[in-house]
């Protein structure tokens, strides 16, 4: 059974001969591991054996300047900038474009992207290198592909952004319409690149917070609901199914995440208010196939190996009773994560995960 | 009657009307401690009830946020002049590492919507700059935010550090990563989970500090 078969069997919630595998690490910790395992970053994944692989088109498209105070200036207009900290370095958002946007009008005015600016020419090619495997868009391991409401906040500011949903709601669609509009454009072209190769549409988008939803489900409905549903039936029409990442707390929203055509759900933020594994497996292991579930924020940094490998077999018991689950940590694994931790992550899942 | 006017607009996020309901109120002489505490302290805290109830959201908040500080820009001017006894100086700042300031500012917003004074750091904040902004203002409460489990250590050097140099200080610390365990083990005197938590806290080590 190879990869892609396995993850095809796990999202018909019929048992493979091990439960899929997926990885996601920092840049910090790649590089750790790469010269801990003496490999590179493909090599990590074969070495946990992980079933996904992504397809990421390069960008063709006009190079943007630099901010005026040195901002790293993205496609989208928004800035960002490197800070150093005795910590490590983090990067902040420190250009927003629509911060002074007030009408419908100042937002069109903005120069959107294209999915013109992407190569799409190459795109088979790398699909067929991964034909083995389950293919998804870009996002399920690189960073920097978000969702509509991650990039309001980017492109309004976050205050600006929360604020004018409550009070200017027609100014924060008419950005949501330009953003749909690149998105339509850019997954429709990669899908049909792709031909029939490309089985997943990756779309990360945070609705949840640590303890509650960040915003209240009728604004999800009235905001978000549509772009959701939008997209994944465009990835059903090509064959495909969308994996929705969100995190948070945000178990009062999976019933409009599976009406929206979902199938995939990710993260699974334990942590977060709410977020019991058993209840969600109850309650939607039906409908829905889970991604994730690995707590990064406690567990993996400060758990001891014996609690790692406990949580492992836990959550392999839980979430992947009859299949509909894709074994991952619920975030980047962050730098202060030991790599004895992960690898114990690994091998217990490896162990456990098995159906035979 | 004109005060629950202004609860009502700020209860329905106008920030416009607030300000203009808080300006006529001046005009009319209205007890400029009156305006702040029925208009404007009292809706907010309605807003931070509903929000800890999970009735409301972050967004909801914020808007009702901005249109109290609307307000208060009006207000401040007079509260300073009135010699009226300053409801207390909060320093507020992400820790050393951590540029997350998304829960912080919501803090500080809150914070100030309270009536409080509030000194904003910022974000990676080294310890020694929360010690002299806190004497420097005569700050009776140092509030702390971290959002990485890497910077939670730098938290415990920062309460650790205002425990040497400012001794009584009240500390709260928050942030997704942090607990009430972890408050209690660095030796804050105080966790909240969430912003109105951190308002109400902020009232209780007030009303002990003096």
């Amino acid at each position: 059974m190879n990869s892609k078969e396995r993850v095809m069997l796990t999202m018909a919630h019929e048992k493979a001969d091990r439960i899929p595998m997926n990885f996601r690490a920092t840049d910090q910790i790649v590089q750790r591991l790469s010269r801990s395992l003496c490999t590179d970053y493909f090599g990590i994944l074969h070495h946990y054996r992980v079933d996904f692989r992504e397809i990421i088109p390069p960008y063709i498209g006009p190079k943007s300047a630099r901010g005026k105070d040195g901002s790293e200036m993205d496609m989208w207009g928004v800035g960002r900038k490197e800070v150093v900290t005795d910590r490590g370095r983090d990067v902040m958002i420190s250009i927003s474009p629509l911060r002074d946007a007030v009408t419908p009008e100042d937002v069109r005015k903005h120069a959107w992207p294209k999915a013109e600016w992407f190569d799409f020419s190459r795109v088979k090619r790398m699909a067929l290198e991964f034909k083995d495997y389950s293919v998804s868009t870009p996002g399920i391991h690189i960073e920097g592909y978000h969702g509509v409401f991650h990039l309001l906040t980017y492109l309004f500011g976050m205050e600006k952004c929360m604020t004018e949903l409550v009070t200017n709601p027609e100014t924060i669609k008419a950005a949501i319409e330009e953003i749909m509009k690149f998105f339509t454009g850019y997954y429709t072209r990669l899908f049909e690149a792709g031909e029939g190769l490309v089985n997943l549409l990756f779309y990360k988008d945070d609705f949840g917070g640590q303890n509650n939803l960040l915003i209240s489900r009728p604004m999800f409905r009235e905001f978000f609901y549509s772009n959701i549903s939008h997209l994944s039936s465009l990835a059903q029409n090509f064959g495909g199914r969308m994996i929705l990442h969100s995190c948070g707390s945000i178990m009062k929203l999976i019933p409009d995440f599976i009406e929206a055509g979902v199938s995939v759900l990710d993260p699974i933020q334990v942590t977060a208010s709410d977020m019991d594994i058993r209840k969600l497996k109850r309650e939607f292991g039906g409908q829905l196939t889970f991604h994730g579930g690995i707590d990064v924020q406690r567990l993996m940094p400060f758990g001891s190996i014996g609690e790692i490998r406990e949580n492992a077999k836990t959550t392999i018991e839980v979430l992947g009773e009859n299949g509909g689950y894709f074994f991952s940590p619920s975030h980047r694994f962050q730098p202060d994560t030991p790599l004895e931790n992960i690898d114990a992550l690994y091998q217990t899942a490896l162990e456990y995960g098995s159906y035979r | 009657m004109a005060t629950e006017d202004i609860c009502r607009a700020v209860l329905s996020f106008n920030k416009v009307q607030t300000a203009a309901l808080v300006q006529a109120e001046i005009d009319k002489g209205t007890e400029i401690a009156k305006i702040l505490t029925d208009g404007l302290v009292a809706p907010l805290d309605e807003v931070g009830k509903k929000f800890s109830a999970g009735d409301i959201f972050v967004p909801e908040m914020l808007a009702a946020a901005h249109a109290v500080k609307e307000g208060m820009n009006l207000l401040r001017p007079f509260l300073a002049q009135s010699g009226e006894k300053k409801r207390g100086t909060i320093v507020i700042g992400t820790v050393s590492g951590d540029l997350h300031d998304i829960g912080k500012n919501i803090v500080a917003m809150m914070l100030e919507g309270a009536g409080f004074e509030v000194i904003d750091l910022g974000i990676n904040v080294e310890a020694g700059r929360f010690v002299s902004a806190a004497k420097e203002k005569e700050a009776q409460i140092v509030a702390l935010s971290a959002l990485l489990t890497m910077t939670m250590p730098a938290m415990a050097e920062a309460v650790a550090l205002l425990r040497e140099k400012c001794p009584g200080m009240k500390i709260m610390v928050g942030g997704a990563p942090i607990t009430d365990d972890f408050a209690r083990r660095i030796g804050a005197d105080g966790f909240s989970i969430d912003a109105p938590g951190a308002v109400d806290m902020a009232r209780r080590f007030l009303a002990t500090v003096d």
